[in-house]
């Protein structure tokens, strides 16, 4: 292990290409395969990985399924250079892929723990991962809610498999969207805590946030995961927080401008924290001791 | 004979010994005035070598070169070919290396080979360097303050072999066994020392000791302050002079940060960066952590002498006081550290 | 002494003007940024006040300006500078190029006979053994009198211009070889002051509503390698963008923590612009800049 050189990627196929949401800002699920069978990568949901676009540059990404559905998948957004040429890709072309890396969720530690999955956007990404890994083992965990908030109805991703989730009745599921569209109910972001919830109603029109408030996610025996932009993080801890929930009952991941992904370049840290080798995940308690230290 | 004398005289046949079954880079004066480490027999002679002075460049490259391709891809037939680059295998000595820059290759392992993961480029150029260090006998010049990060001019931390200057030889001792077996090498050029040069020899390990006449210094009541001082508003008085560039990083013995990119040609390739260029931590989404130069500065005084000092249990700095002599600005790291509030 | 004269005027103005501070050097000559009465007490000027300060001039300058949150300017409050000769034609250019405004700084001008350079020796450096650029051109005082001009010295560019185009080869190769592109010369430069350099891969300007378009089809003029070839990219597409900006006041010469001779392309610019162009960079107040002159009857035979 120690001599192993981790700069070089395993070279991967795209085998499955989901296109998720559309628009300039399009997210795209591809799920590779390992030309090299040796190469396959065991990992934890919450881990990440470097890809590769050979001639760009390579970029890290959350794996965002879970180890249980046998498959190797990435939910990428096209944001920048690396990722606007991922997006041109087609099944057949390869990538380049190393890792796993970072520590991942501590879903032994969570068993019969009610879980509330809460993710805006690309955000959604992990969450897949942890929430499928944990639906994969339903009978480990106790209640199990998602709160998953995009711009419009257009961009929520994995429509298919979170709709079919929530009619097997594996989750409790609750979308929002910032911009009001027909047949979605209205909250108040303004008076959170005063919207009224219909608990019947799954598309809520109002912030993640206002939703976690309206909702009045119980910190009873439960934990919270909360990924997406860092104002949704901000927000939705918020809420928690008013609800009675601690610091240590929230886990969140963090991400920074990353190059070796294995602690060395000196980019991603803060503090003296390395998100890349000691994060990405991290309670709510450890983020705020980084903040302070550092 | 762990314990010898090289008559100053004797420099070149014993390097040229050593040059049998190694690469040996001594210290030389280039053609702008600036000591650096060249190659022995290709880019520099042994007439050339220059003992009696710190080096204006630390050997950092050696181990840590500033550019590196790590592989080489290309497509056949729409199928990627990755060519890993082949590690040079070649036995290295460096000699005439100050006990700062020899302690800097300590600390350089810890952060390259140390952790959950080992950086085998690193690694591999790492275990074919055997360091010959000259102690220094005092502070080597006015930027000087090794004694305040844990270092001394006599130092040997790091080394495969020490020398001491007693006069008109050069007191060698093997420190590592590594050191000891390439001192067995060159033996035909090595004496028995003198009583009188053991005395030189006790006598500049017993000045050293006293970590007197250096000019720059560091409390260690000052680096305690660092942990009150993230937020104080120093930080922007500092940075206010700071220009951005890169000098104090790139001649710094420890500073490690990199990049990766891909070139044209196809090469993905490692270069030095520098954590005081604007963009270093810049996502793609155009957010960046550290946007503001005294974030950048701060960040750096603070890996040097706080992170790395919490999580390895060392200073990421080593008293060489380059940055100091470089710092376009004049900014003076001994200064910033021992004002902060 | 030119020291109480720049204490006092820089009180002076503190007190009258309102400046947000006074830029100048201390006595060990590193800048020095005098926010008081008390702190202007600080300032010096002698034989070791090397660093052209203008470069911190734009940055405090620029960094008071924006706009209010009811979308107003904010108000800029003057900066002070103590300037030499050399400095002063840089921020002349910036004047020129209304990258500054005259009523946003304060200038203190202090003639030069010339400063030295600490890591050759306390020598005088190369800039400044005949320097044609001693006094301030421009300024509101004057700190001392004023001293005698040399003539403007090509004797290196010279040399250079004889040598065949091997030697001439040879001998560049082997300084830019010696680059480590720690972008002292660019950073330190007064008059680059771009947010974003086509010639540094690192710096590049990216806001919240660039696309991905943009990102991954910016070129790279410039690879992070650090080589003979990228490093003689980086210097030679640098001089065009300083032609007839250049005032060859030396800065990146003087930060190069390699010693490259750097003033060897700045001088050889500013010689050709005068020979090509007959333009001198700022040379007087309000002047047009040398890409708006463009004439018919200029010289074009490097393009055709």
């Amino acid at each position: 292990m120690s001599d192993e050189n981790h700069y070089i990627p395993h070279v991967a196929e795209i085998t499955g290409i989901m296109q998720e949401t559309t628009g300039e800002r399009a997210v795209k699920t591809f799920k590779v395969a390992f030309k090299d069978k040796s190469a396959e990568i065991k990992f934890k949901p919450g881990q990440t990985c470097m890809v590769s676009v050979f001639g760009k540059g390579e970029s890290m990404f959350a794996i965002s399924q879970s180890p249980t559905r046998g498959s190797l998948e990435f939910s990428v957004q096209r944001v920048g250079r690396v990722t606007e040429m991922l997006h041109e890709l087609e099944v057949g072309d390869e990538v380049g892929i190393r890792g796993p890396y970072g520590n991942g969720f501590p879903v032994e530690q969570w068993k019969g723990k009610n879980i509330y999955f809460i993710a805006g956007g690309i955000g959604m990404a992990p969450v897949r991962a942890v929430m499928n890994y944990v639906v994969d083992n339903k009978n480990d965990y106790g209640e199990l809610h998602l709160i998953y908030g995009a711009r419009t109805s257009r961009d929520l991703s994995f429509k298919a498999e979170i709709d079919a989730l929530e009619q097997g009745g594996a989750i409790d599921v609750r979308r929002t969207i910032d911009v009001e569209e027909p047949g979605w109910t209205l909250l108040d972001n303004k008076n959170p805590e005063q919207s009224k919830f219909d608990p019947s109603s799954r598309k809520f029109t109002g912030f993640v946030a206002t939703t976690v408030s309206a909702m009045k996610c119980s910190p009873d025996n439960a934990l919270a995961v909360i990924c997406g932009p860092p104002i949704m993080i901000k927000t939705s801890i918020g809420s928690l927080a008013k609800l009675g929930w601690k610091d240590e009952q929230i886990y969140t991941t963090l991400e920074n401008k990353m190059k070796c992904g294995i602690g060395k370049c000196g980019r991603c840290n803060i503090g003296g924290v390395y998100v890349c080798v000691d994060g990405p995940v991290f309670t709510y308690a450890q983020v705020k001791k980084m903040l302070n230290d550092q | 004979m762990s314990k010898s004398i090289l008559r100053k005289e004797k420099v070149a046949d014993a390097l040229n010994a050593l040059g049998h079954a190694s690469i040996v880079y001594i210290p030389i004066k280039n053609k702008r005035g600036l000591v650096e480490y060249r190659e022995l027999g290709k880019e520099a002679s042994v007439a050339d070598i220059k003992l009696d002075c710190k080096p204006d460049v630390p050997p950092k490259a050696i181990m840590f070169p500033q550019t590196q391709v790590l592989f080489a891809f290309k497509r056949v037939g729409g199928k990627i070919k990755l060519a890993p680059t082949v590690p040079d295998e070649r036995e290295k000595i460096i000699f005439g290396v100050r006990p700062c820059d020899t302690i800097a290759i300590s600390v350089m392992d810890k952060v390259f080979m140390g952790g959950k993961f080992v950086d085998s480029y690193y690694k591999v150029r790492r275990e074919k360097v055997a360091v010959f260090t000259i102690a220094c006998d005092g502070p080597a010049d006015a930027n000087c303050f090794c004694p305040s990060t844990g270092g001394s001019p006599v130092g040997t931390e790091g080394s495969d072999v020490m020398l001491y200057d007693v006069g008109d030889s050069y007191y060698v001792e093997g420190i590592s066994d590594r050191g000891k077996k390439l001192l067995e090498g060159m033996s035909a050029n090595l004496e028995r020392p003198s009583p009188d040069q053991e005395k030189k020899r006790d006598e500049i390990i017993r000045k050293a000791a006293s970590a007197e006449g250096f000019a720059k210094r560091i409390a260690p009541e000052s680096i305690t302050k660092l942990d009150s001082s993230f937020d104080s508003k120093y930080w922007d008085d500092v940075a206010r002079k700071c220009l951005s560039c890169g000098a104090c990083t790139y001649y710094c013995p420890t500073c490690h940060c990199f990049d990766i990119n891909d070139e044209k040609g196809g090469k993905r390739v490692r270069t030095w960066d520098s954590c005081q260029f604007s963009n270093f931590t810049m996502h793609t989404s155009s957010h960046n952590p550290r946007t503001a130069k005294a974030q950048r500065l701060r960040n750096r005084y603070y890996h040097k002498f706080k992170y790395s000092k919490d999580s390895t249990g060392r200073y990421l700095c080593v008293g060489c006081g380059r940055c100091i002599a470089l710092c376009p600005a004049g900014l003076d790291i001994t200064k910033v550290i021992s004002e902060v509030r | 002494m030119s020291d109480e004269k720049i204490r006092e005027e820089a009180k002076k103005a503190l007190r009258e003007r309102g400046l947000k501070c006074v830029i100048g050097w201390s006595a060990d000559g590193t800048p020095f940024f005098a926010e008081t009465e008390e702190d202007a007490d600080k300032l010096s000027f002698n034989e070791h006040c090397a660093n052209n300060l203008v470069t911190y001039l734009t940055q405090e300058v620029r960094s008071q300006r924006g706009k209010t949150r009811d979308g107003k300017d904010k108000i800029v409050k003057p900066v002070g500078i103590v300037v030499r000769g050399c400095d002063s034609k840089a921020l002349r250019l910036l004047l020129n190029e209304n990258i500054l405004s005259r009523s946003e700084v304060f200038i203190i001008g202090v003639p030069c006979t010339g400063v030295v350079d600490k890591r050759a020796g306390d020598v005088l450096y190369r800039k400044c053994v005949k320097c044609a650029m001693r006094n301030p051109v421009v300024y509101d005082v004057l700190a001392s009198d004023q001293v005698p001009e040399d003539e403007k010295d090509y004797s290196e560019v010279e040399a250079i211009e004889n040598m065949s185009p091997e030697e001439r080869w040879t001998f560049w190769e082997e300084i830019f070889a010696d680059c480590i592109r720690c972008h002292a010369c660019k950073r330190s430069c007064p008059v680059c002051y771009c947010d974003e350099c086509l010639l540094d891969p690192t710096d590049v300007a990216i806001r919240p509503d660039t696309t991905a378009d943009e990102k991954a089809h910016r070129p790279r003029w410039v690879e992070r390698s650090v080589n003979v070839r990228e490093n003689l990219v980086y210097h030679l597409a640098r001089m065009p963008h300083l032609a007839g900006r250049c005032v060859d006041c030396g800065e990146c010469e003087r930060v190069c923590p390699q010693r490259l001779p750097l003033r060897l392309l700045t001088a050889k610019l500013e010689k050709d612009v005068k020979k090509i162009f007959n333009y001198e960079a700022a040379c007087e107040d309000g002047q047009k800049p040398l890409i708006a002159m463009s004439k018919m009857e200029d010289e074009n035979e490097f393009i055709m």
